[in-house]
């Protein structure tokens, strides 16, 4: 599924670069350079016109052009005695041997050759010995090159589909995985959910018990708040953004703390939470009581459709 | 004074938990970049050469480099034998794979205005697998302390920054109702592996189920993934001196772990777990983005100096995670009957099967990795040779997670923990004829400060080329060590093997110039 989304996206970028390829090429005085012998790290040599190796390929395809004129086919049937005999000639393609093996045939299917990069068919690496000279007719770049099309990554190099699913059952969860943001987690609250998924054969009065909390407070917590010092920095928060205003609405184990008492009417800014997302304030006391987000676990429960 | 107690050792029990995340942050901001067989041969020191399609992830600038147009494509095997000692008991492990590792293509534009001091252009498009991540490990060994029992007591016990978890959820709450410390608390209670100290609903304190020590341990680790880059570059060479390249990345991950964790407790206690395996399957996925500035100077013709700049990746990721422990013992209390008010002991052997067959999904985060500077020389010997030497250093300490206000204690343990990883890649290439010798060496220093966790990389590697003309092949082998010690679990158990991890690696490299 997502590899799918890759593959538009690399798409799209391949058909973008492609096009100004073709655009850069048609537009601009530069001519595209190309083959031999040349790294261009050790710098440029010129380009040999014509080197002993293209000759025998030159020479090997002009021969069989020359057969080929002579007899048409490879096949000959001898009339002559009527014996039915049948003549093969097998040319020898020194090619076979060259170590290519792809069945040069006589229209040089390059078709699935090497590295399967798509080189497809558009390639017009035509009648020419070996390509040499293509680039003399004016470049095909355009059509024959085919990047776009072909390369294919995703499709073609197996980046296959995800082996993960090992079941069907699926459930979004609006918190974090791990540990370090247990500070920043939303709802440690989960009462009121419904829950829709769940085979029927579990009694619904299980879930009944509201407004419960899944975590005691946290020992240290209370002696953070319950001490001025730390109170100030709470009271900090709070003004600072709403994020943090609501923290009181859904837990209320600090009566003590005057704070809270304070921000517990500002209840418009419960709706912030419902991303999944809260702050953290960064203390972890803080951390811990900033639970408001428990009205998240509706899209929690929205997304576990897969419980059957 | 008893709270100031728990208040110390709850703030230690903290400090020490590495958290789930940072191995992952590492995990995709490391690269371990195979390259084209003559890049990896000659270490990945490219950044003053170019003209090499793999070596436009170090330099952008190499494409203008290139005399002719080309394409490669790369094919590696790689293995990777992880040797592990777990309290004095060595296992081994041992993974191979085989892939299309890189492919792409370049193409040189020269200019026909002979006056013109901007000689030629290029432009390319490659692809490389920046990261292998197919792995296994296998680790067992006694452990004299540490149960599986001390995870799950971390997430349910009250701690500096947690509350209690209360009994009752477990009969009020599904597992996939509850975050993710929640979720663990659940497991951990309703598969016995800890114990409540008291069978009341609002009970939130816990003990191990597992006692007596001395406690068999397997972890096994199976991995399969990639984090790949396609680049599409651009680069020019100015009056025959100086090149110029950009990069712009598009980077994806895909990655998979299946952990299997078993314990045997072997102690004959009258109550508590016999047997228990805890399996976790994660899977994180995404894409992300970064450009990549570069220069190379032709000082003189020989002597050539580089320089690059890689922006940090801004990846994109979404997990998924399924998870289930099945245990066996004695005198296990059911929490699986629909009762109100009471918890049953069941009296005997008997075993739990986790209720939690469900694949949890979690919000995308983002998670910005660090840039890296890369500065390079080499010096080519005319035709016959060249040496080349690339320097690189990277901050892993400003990765950051986003949100930010999710992750402040992710991010902040990273600041803490993770550090600057120098790189230091070496390379010669020497040239007979059609065909090319090559070496490399490559060092890359520890994410961490604390090499033990991650330790550095040393890698050597040689290769073989052959120029055929319109086709050249490469081949190259690759040899790589590195050491860890990573914690089993991210909290409340701290054990981890010592791993020894060696990769052989071969890469073949089919060139075709055009």
């Amino acid at each position: 599924m997502k590899t799918n989304i890759l593959l538009s996206k690399n798409a799209k970028l391949f058909t973008f670069c492609m096009f100004l390829s073709v655009l850069l090429t048609s537009c601009g005085s530069y001519q595209n350079s190309s083959y031999y012998d040349n790294d261009g790290i050790y710098g440029s040599t010129e380009r040999p016109t014509q080197s002993v190796a293209n000759n025998q390929y030159k020479n090997y395809f002009s021969s069989l052009r020359a057969e080929n004129d002579i007899a048409n086919d490879s096949i000959k049937t001898s009339n002559q005695n009527n014996s039915g005999t049948t003549i093969v000639n097998v040319y020898n393609d020194s090619w076979n041997n060259a170590g290519f093996g792809m069945g040069w045939g006589n229209n040089f299917g390059w078709g699935n050759p090497y590295f399967g990069m798509g080189w497809g068919n558009g390639f017009g690496w035509g009648n020419p010995y070996f390509g040499m000279g293509w680039w003399d007719n004016g470049f095909g770049w355009g059509n024959g090159f085919g990047w776009g099309g072909g390369f294919g990554w995703g499709g073609g190099f197996g980046w296959g589909q995800p082996i993960f699913v090992n079941n069907n059952n699926y459930s979004y969860n609006s918190g974090r995985r791990g540990t370090s943001y247990n500070n920043a987690e939303s709802n440690r609250n989960y009462q009121n959910q419904i829950n829709n998924t769940r085979s029927s054969s579990i009694s619904n009065s299980r879930r009944n018990a509201a407004n419960s909390y899944t975590r005691s407070e946290s020992s240290f917590m209370t002696r953070d708040y319950s001490g001025n010092s730390t109170s100030g920095t709470r009271a900090n928060n709070n003004t600072n953004g709403s994020r943090n205003q609501n923290n009181s609405n859904t837990r209320s184990y600090y009566p003590s703390s005057s704070n809270y008492d304070n921000t517990s009417s500002r209840s418009s800014s419960n709706s912030n939470y419902n991303s999944g997302r809260s702050s953290s304030s960064g203390s972890y006391g803080g951390g811990r009581s900033s639970s408001g987000g428990g009205s998240s676990s509706g899209g929690s429960r929205s997304g576990g459709g897969g419980r059957r | 004074m008893k709270k100031l107690q728990y208040f110390i050792f709850f703030s230690f029990i903290f400090n020490v938990a590495f958290s789930q995340e940072i191995p992952d942050a590492v995990r995709y901001s490391q690269e371990n970049l195979n390259g084209t067989a003559r890049f990896r041969a000659m270490g990945g020191a490219f950044g003053a050469l170019g003209g090499d399609l793999s070596s436009l992830n170090v330099n952008p600038a190499g494409s203008s480099v290139f005399a002719n147009n080309q394409l490669s494509v790369s094919f590696s095997n790689f293995n990777t034998k992880n040797n592990s000692d777990y309290f004095n008991t060595k296992t081994e492990a041992t993974n191979n794979s085989f892939d299309v590792n890189q492919a792409g293509g370049v193409f040189v534009f020269k200019n026909l205005d002979s006056s013109s001091k901007w000689k030629k252009f290029a432009v390319a498009v490659n692809y490389d697998n920046t990261n292998n991540l197919d792995n296994s490990i296998f680790s067992a060994g006694i452990n004299p302390t540490t149960s599986v029992a001390n995870y799950f007591l971390s997430y349910a016990n009250p701690a500096a920054n947690q509350g209690g978890f209360f009994l009752d959820n477990v009969k009020k709450s599904f597992y996939e109702e509850l975050v993710f410390s929640d979720q663990q608390a659940y497991l951990g209670i309703t598969g016995n592996v800890i114990r409540p100290i008291a069978l009341d609903d609002d009970n939130d304190r816990y003990s191990s189920n597992s006692v007596g020590g001395n406690y068999y341990q397997e972890n096994i680790i199976e991995s399969i993934g990639y984090n790949g880059k396609v680049s599409f570059n651009a680069s020019t060479i100015y009056n025959d001196k100086l090149h110029i390249g950009i990069n712009l990345n598009h980077h994806f991950t895909d990655y998979r772990q299946s952990t299997e964790f078993f314990e045997r407790n072997d102690n004959n206690n009258l109550n508590g777990i016999k047997h228990a395996t805890f399996l976790n399957d994660i899977q994180t996925y995404g894409t992300g983005f970064s450009f990549q500035l570069g220069t190379i100077y032709k000082v003189t013709k020989e002597f050539r100096l580089g320089w690059s700049y890689e922006s940090p990746t801004w990846l994109r990721l979404s997990d998924r995670l399924n998870q289930k422990l099945f245990t066996t013992g004695l005198n296990f209390i059911n929490y699986n009957l629909n009762r109100v008010d009471n918890y049953p002991v069941i009296n005997g052997q008997s075993s739990t099967s986790s209720d939690s067959d469900i694949t949890i999904f979690y919000d995308p985060y983002n998670i910005q990795t660090p840039g890296k500077w890369t500065g390079s020389l080499a010096y080519v010997f005319g035709k016959v040779g060249l040496l080349s030497f690339d320097y690189g250093r990277k901050d892993f300490s400003t990765t950051t997670f986003r949100p930010t206000q999710d992750f402040q204690g992710a991010n902040r343990v990273m600041s803490n923990i993770l550090g600057i990883s120098n790189e230091y890649r070496v390379g010669a290439e020497y040239k007979i004829k059609q065909w090319s010798l090559r070496g490399g060496y490559r060092f890359e220093g520890s994410p961490y400060k604390d090499k033990k966790i991650i330790g550095d990389l040393k890698s050597f590697s040689g290769g073989l080329g052959y120029n055929f003309g319109a086709f050249k092949l490469d081949a190259a082998y690759t040899h790589i060590q590195r050491n860890s010690e990573q914690a089993f679990f991210t909290q409340g158990f701290n054990d981890g093997a010592k791993i020894n991890t060696i990769n052989n690696n071969f890469t073949m490299t089919l060139l075709f110039e055009m």
